[in-house]
C-alpha cells in the first residue's frame, strides 16, 4: 500500500518515461529476421523483451554490444537455426505465437513451452496459420505445461485465416515472417477490424519501414517475399506512461513537468491523446533538438470534450482520473472494450474514483453496456482519504495515484507491486516532480512500492 | 532477391558467360543527385535512380530529415524538398561512408542531429576527423564517440558561419564533398581548401557536377585544392539523370575478362572509370566499346599490367582479381584511400586472396598481386568484410576457380549492386545456397 499525499503546493520539474514495450517487442523480431546488423536505442527491457531477446539468440541472432541506452545485434534473415531445446516463453502468449511464427522459418523442429498460466488461454488455439502455409504445429502439452512442436519448412506461401476477434498478437506474428516466405502470404482476417488494430498498425508501420511490402486488402493483408533491412530502431517513449504524468499535471493544484529524452511514436493514437489533452487543456509542447516534452496547464479550448477511446484504449483509466479535475465537461465514448483488459476498468477505476469523492458516472450503449463516462464542468475538490484498490492492475495503480494527487486527504492504493509490469520507477519519478507520498525504500535508497 | 537472404553462397566455377547485362545506376551520382533533391524547395525528378541500399539510405534519411520522396515508377523518384530540415534527427547512414559524409555536411545547419550506424564494425571503425575539424571551424558543436570522430556523432549547428575552412582528404574526399553541400545552405560565402592531397578527385567532380545541376556555384582552383561556394546561391529542384555505376561496371567488365566468354555489358554512361578501358585492353582483353555497349570477349591470356588507382579507386578490387590470373605480377598504385571503405581493401582483400590461394603483398599505398593464370584450386570460405567490392572481387575468382569459393555474408553486395548474383546466373554463372 502506497498513501499519496495531496499535491496542494504544486508539482514541476523534470522526468523520464520508460520507453515502449511494443516498439521494442517487434525490433527484437525484426532485428532476428534481418540478416545484417540492427542497433536498437532506448532499449525497454521488460521481462518479456529480455525473454524474446533470449529467445532470438538461441534462434541464431548474435548480440555485439549492449549498454543501458542501445543494444547491437545482427539477425539471420532466413536462416533461423534450430535450438537444441525448448524455447520457454515465460508465460508471454505474445513471445510464444510470434517465436511459433519464426520457428516455421526454421528448417526442422522447434521446441516451445509455456507455463502452466498459458493452458487456460487459448495461446495453443491460433496457430493453425503455419499449417496452411506449409509448416506444421503439433500440440505435446501436458496437464501442467503447455509445449508445442512447430516444424518449419523451406517453403512457405499461401493462405492463412487468422482469427482476429480475441487478440491481435496472432496477426502480428504471421505478418512479421510472412515476407521470408517463398511465395505470396494472403492472410485472411475473420472480421475487417480486430481488436488491437492499433498494434496491427504498429507491426505494419514498421515493417515498412524496413523494406517489407505489404498491402491491406479487403479481407486483410498480402505480403510479398522479399527481405528487412537492417537499421536503427529509435524505441519511442511509452505514451501510457506519459499519460500518468499529464494527468498529474491536470491534477495537482499547479504545476508543469518537462518529459527529458522523450521521443513521439509517429502514431495516430499517441497523437489522438496529445489533442485530446490539448482540449482539456494541458498543453503538451515537443522540441525536437533537445528531446522534451513540456506539459503544462492552459485554458481548455472547449467547454465540452467529447472523446472516441476506440484508438486509445489505454489511457482510458488515465483520462478517467483526470476529467474530475480539469474545467470542461468530459464524456469519454466507445470505452467498452477497455472493461476487456486486464480486469474490467472502466468498471473499476469509476467505482474508486466515486469512493475517492469524485463526481464521475457510466455512459451506456442502448444495449444497456457500460460505453464510456461522463463528468460535469468544472474542477472537483474530492474528499479522498479513503483506501483504494487497483484490482492487480499497474494502470488502474498510477491512475488512482493521478487523482489521489488532486484530492484534499491524502488516500492510499494498493496493488503498488505490479507496476514492474509498465513503469518501475514510477514513484522515483513522481518524488522528483515534488509528488509526496509514503512508500518504502530499499537499502540503496531506491523507492520501492511494497509497503 | 532471393540470394540476399542467404549468409553464404557458392558460386560455381564458369565454363562460359554468354549474353547481355546491365550494372545498376551508380549509387555515388544517386546518392548525391538525392540529398540535392531533398535540400531544394519544389519537386525534382531522378531518372534511372540506383536500387542499390546506400542509395536506399540516403532517400530514408533525407525522408526522416524533412523532404517528400515518391517513387512513380521503377528506377524514378519524385522529390520535394526543402531548405527547412528537421532539428533533432537521429539519422542511419547504413554501411555508406559518402552518405554520412555528405549528411554531415547538409545537417551542420540543423540543431542536434545525430548519426548512428548498426555497422558498427565497418562504417562505425572509419574515423572522420577530417569533417568534424572542419565543422568546428565553422562554428558547429560536434560531439563524436572518440578523437578520431567514430559514431555515434552529434552535431548542433545553432552557431554555424562561414568563411574559410580546410579539410584534409588524403584518407577521403568524401569530407570536402559534404562541405561543398554545407556551403550551398550557408547564408555566407565558404572557402574549402585542401592542404594535404586529393587522392581521389573522381568522386569530387561528381559532387562538383551534381551541385552544378542543382544551382550551387562552385568557384574550383585547377588543381582542385580550393573551392569557393558563392553566398545563398541555394538548391534548386532539377531534374537528375544517373548513370551507370563504376563499381559494379568494372566488376562486370573484369569477370567477362576472366572466363571464357562473350558478353556484352550496356550502361547508361560511364563515371568514375577513367583508365579501366585502356586498363583492360593493355591487359589483353578484347573490347569493343560502344555508346552504350561494351562487348568483351573473355579467357585469353591475362598480361599483367599496373594501375594507378587514384584514376577509378571502385575499380581496383576487380581489377586485382582480374590480375590474379595473369601471368606474372601487377602493381596498383596510389590507393592508400581504399583502406578506409567498407573494410581495409588492401589488407582485408588480401586476406581473401590468401585463403583463396593467392599470393600478394602490400604497401602502405600499393596492392601487389603475383597472378597464376591456371586458377585457385577454390572450395574453400571467403569472407565479405561487410564489402560490395570484396564479394564481387571474389565471385570473379571463383568463376575462374577449379571447385568454386563459398563466400561469407555475401548480402553485402547489395550496398551496390543487389541484382549480382542474379545477373551472374543469367549470364551463366552458377550460384547455390
Amino acid at each position: 500500500m502506497v498513501l499519496v499525499h495531496p499535491a496542494v503546493d504544486g508539482l514541476g520539474g523534470y522526468a523520464r518515461i520508460p520507453h515502449s514495450k511494443p516498439h521494442m517487442q517487434r525490433s527484437i523480431l525484426l532485428g532476428l529476421l534481418a540478416n545484417t546488423p540492427s542497433v536498437v536505442l532506448n532499449p525497454a527491457w521488460s521481462s518479456e523483451a529480455r525473454s524474446l531477446f533470449e529467445a532470438a539468440q538461441r534462434l541464431g541472432m548474435t548480440v555485439a554490444d549492449q549498454t543501458a541506452h542501445q543494444v547491437s545485434f545482427c539477425g539471420v534473415g532466413r536462416s533461423i537455426q534450430v535450438p537444441g531445446t525448448a524455447l520457454e516463453s515465460i508465460g508471454s502468449a505474445f513471445n510464444l505465437r510470434t517465436m511459433a511464427a519464426v520457428a516455421a522459418l526454421a528448417r526442422g523442429d522447434t521446441i516451445l513451452e509455456g507455463n502452466a498460466s498459458m493452458l487456460a488461454r487459448p495461446v495453443r488455439d491460433y496457430l493453425g496459420f503455419i499449417t496452411e502455409l506449409g509448416g506444421d504445429v503439433e500440440d505435446l502439452s501436458t496437464s501442467r505445461n503447455l509445449r508445442i512442436r512447430v516444424r518449419g519448412s523451406r517453403r512457405l506461401g499461401g493462405t492463412a485465416h487468422i482469427d482476429t476477434r480475441h487478440s491481435s498478437q496472432v496477426l502480428t506474428s504471421l505478418l512479421l515472417v510472412a515476407p521470408l516466405a517463398e511465395d505470396p502470404v494472403r492472410i485472411n482476417c475473420s472480421q475487417g477490424r480486430g481488436v488491437g488494430q492499433g498494434y496491427v498498425d504498429l507491426t505494419v508501420a514498421m515493417m515498412r519501414e524496413r523494406g517489407a511490402w505489404v498491402e491491406s486488402t479487403e479481407s486483410g493483408f498480402v505480403v510479398r517475399p522479399g527481405m528487412y533491412r537492417s537499421g536503427v530502431h529509435e524505441i519511442a517513449s511509452d505514451f501510457t506512461a506519459l499519460s500518468y504524468l499529464a494527468g498529474t499535471v491536470a491534477t495537482a493544484e499547479s504545476g508543469h513537468v518537462t518529459i527529458r529524452d522523450y521521443i513521439p511514436s509517429q502514431l495516430g493514437p499517441e497523437r489522438e491523446f496529445l489533442h485530446v489533452l490539448r482540449q482539456l487543456g494541458i498543453r503538451t509542447t515537443h522540441d525536437p533538438a533537445t528531446h522534451t516534452l513540456l506539459i503544462e496547464r492552459v485554458e481548455p479550448t472547449s467547454r465540452h470534450v467529447e472523446i472516441d477511446a476506440r484508438n486509445i484504449p489505454t489511457v482510458v483509466p488515465t483520462l478517467a482520473a483526470m476529467a474530475p479535475f480539469v474545467e470542461p465537461r468530459v464524456t469519454v465514448h466507445h470505452a467498452a472494450h477497455v472493461n476487456n483488459h486486464k480486469c474490467r476498468r472502466v468498471d473499476m477505476m469509476l467505482e474508486q474514483l466515486r469512493h475517492m469523492g469524485c463526481s464521475i458516472a457510466p455512459t451506456y450503449t442502448a444495449d444497456g453496456e457500460v460505453d464510456g463516462f461522463g463528468t460535469p464542468s468544472g474542477r472537483q475538490e474530492p474528499v479522498g482519504g479513503v483506501t483504494a484498490e487497483s484490482h492487480g492492475d499497474h494502470r488502474i495503480f498510477m491512475s488512482l495515484a493521478t487523482a489521489a494527487l488532486g484530492a484534499r486527504l491524502s488516500t492510499a492504493i494498493n496493488g503498488a507491486e505490479h507496476l514492474h509490469a509498465s513503469f518501475p520507477d514510477y514513484f522515483t519519478v513522481l518524488e522528483r516532480v515534488g509528488a509526496d507520498f509514503d512508500a518504502a525504500r530499499t537499502p540503496d535508497g531506491v523507492l520501492s512500492p511494497a509497503r | 532477391m532471393s540470394f540476399l537472404r542467404n549468409k553464404t553462397l557458392h558460386i560455381h566455377p564458369a565454363q562460359n558467360l554468354k549474353g547481355t547485362i546491365r550494372p545498376p545506376a551508380s549509387k555515388s551520382y544517386s546518392a548525391r543527385a538525392v540529398l540535392a533533391a531533398a535540400l531544394a524547395p519544389g519537386r525534382s525528378r531522378i531518372d534511372n535512380v540506383a536500387p542499390s541500399h546506400n542509395v536506399r539510405a540516403m532517400i530514408d534519411a533525407c525522408a526522416g530529415l524533412g523532404a517528400e520522396i515518391e517513387s512513380d515508377e521503377p528506377g524514378r523518384l519524385v522529390l520535394s524538398g526543402t531548405r527547412r530540415w528537421r532539428d533533432g534527427v537521429t539519422v542511419d547512414p547504413g554501411n555508406s561512408g559518402i552518405v554520412l559524409r555528405l549528411l554531415m555536411g547538409a545537417t551542420a545547419v540543423r540543431r542536434r542531429t545525430t548519426f548512428v550506424t548498426p555497422y558498427a564494425q565497418s562504417l562505425g571503425r572509419r574515423g572522420n576527423s577530417e569533417m568534424v575539424d572542419a565543422l568546428r571551424t565553422l562554428g558547429v558543436c560536434v560531439t563524436t564517440a572518440d578523437d578520431e570522430g567514430r559514431l555515434p556523432v552529434t552535431l548542433d549547428g545553432s552557431d554555424i558561419h562561414g568563411g574559410d575552412v580546410a579539410v584534409n582528404s588524403r584518407r577521403s574526399s568524401q569530407f570536402l564533398s559534404g562541405l561543398l553541400y554545407l556551403g550551398g545552405l550557408l547564408d555566407e560565402p565558404l572557402t574549402v581548401t585542401v592542404p594535404d592531397e586529393l587522392k581521389a578527385p573522381a568522386p569530387v567532380l561528381t559532387t562538383l557536377s551534381v551541385l552544378r545541376d542543382a544551382g550551387i556555384q562552385v568557384e574550383t582552383s585547377h588543381d582542385l585544392t580550393r573551392y569557393a561556394v558563392t553566398r545563398g546561391t541555394g538548391f534548386q529542384p532539377g531534374h537528375h539523370q544517373v548513370g551507370s555505376d563504376p563499381a559494379s561496371t568494372a566488376a562486370l567488365l573484369a569477370l567477362a575478362a576472366a572466363v571464357d566468354s562473350d558478353v556484352d555489358v550496356e550502361h547508361n554512361g560511364l563515371e568514375e572509370l577513367d583508365g579501366v578501358l585502356d586498363h583492360l585492353r593493355r591487359a589483353g582483353v578484347a573490347l569493343d566499346a560502344g555508346t552504350s555497349t561494351i562487348h568483351v570477349r573473355g579467357g585469353g591470356v591475362i598480361t599483367p599490367v599496373d594501375f594507378d588507382g587514384a584514376k577509378a579507386p571502385d575499380a581496383v578490387l576487380p581489377l586485382a582479381a582480374l590480375a590474379a590470373h595473369a601471368d606474372g605480377t601487377s602493381r596498383f598504385h596510389n590507393i592508400e584511400h581504399i583502406r578506409y571503405k567498407e573494410c581495409d581493401r588492401i589488407s582485408d582483400f588480401r586476406q581473401e586472396l590468401l585463403n583463396a590461394g593467392i599470393e600478394s603483398e602490400e604497401r602502405h599505398d600499393e596492392l601487389i598481386v603475383h597472378g597464376s593464370p591456371e586458377g585457385v584450386p577454390g572450395n574453400v570460405t571467403v569472407d565479405s568484410h561487410y564489402d560490395h567490392a570484396v564479394v564481387m572481387a571474389m565471385s570473379l575468382v571463383a568463376l575462374r576457380s577449379r571447385s568454386g569459393l563459398t563466400i561469407n555474408e555475401p548480402q553485402y553486395v547489395a550496398q551496390t549492386y543487389p541484382g549480382f548474383f542474379e545477373h551472374l546466373q543469367r549470364i551463366g554463372g552458377t550460384v547455390t545456397a
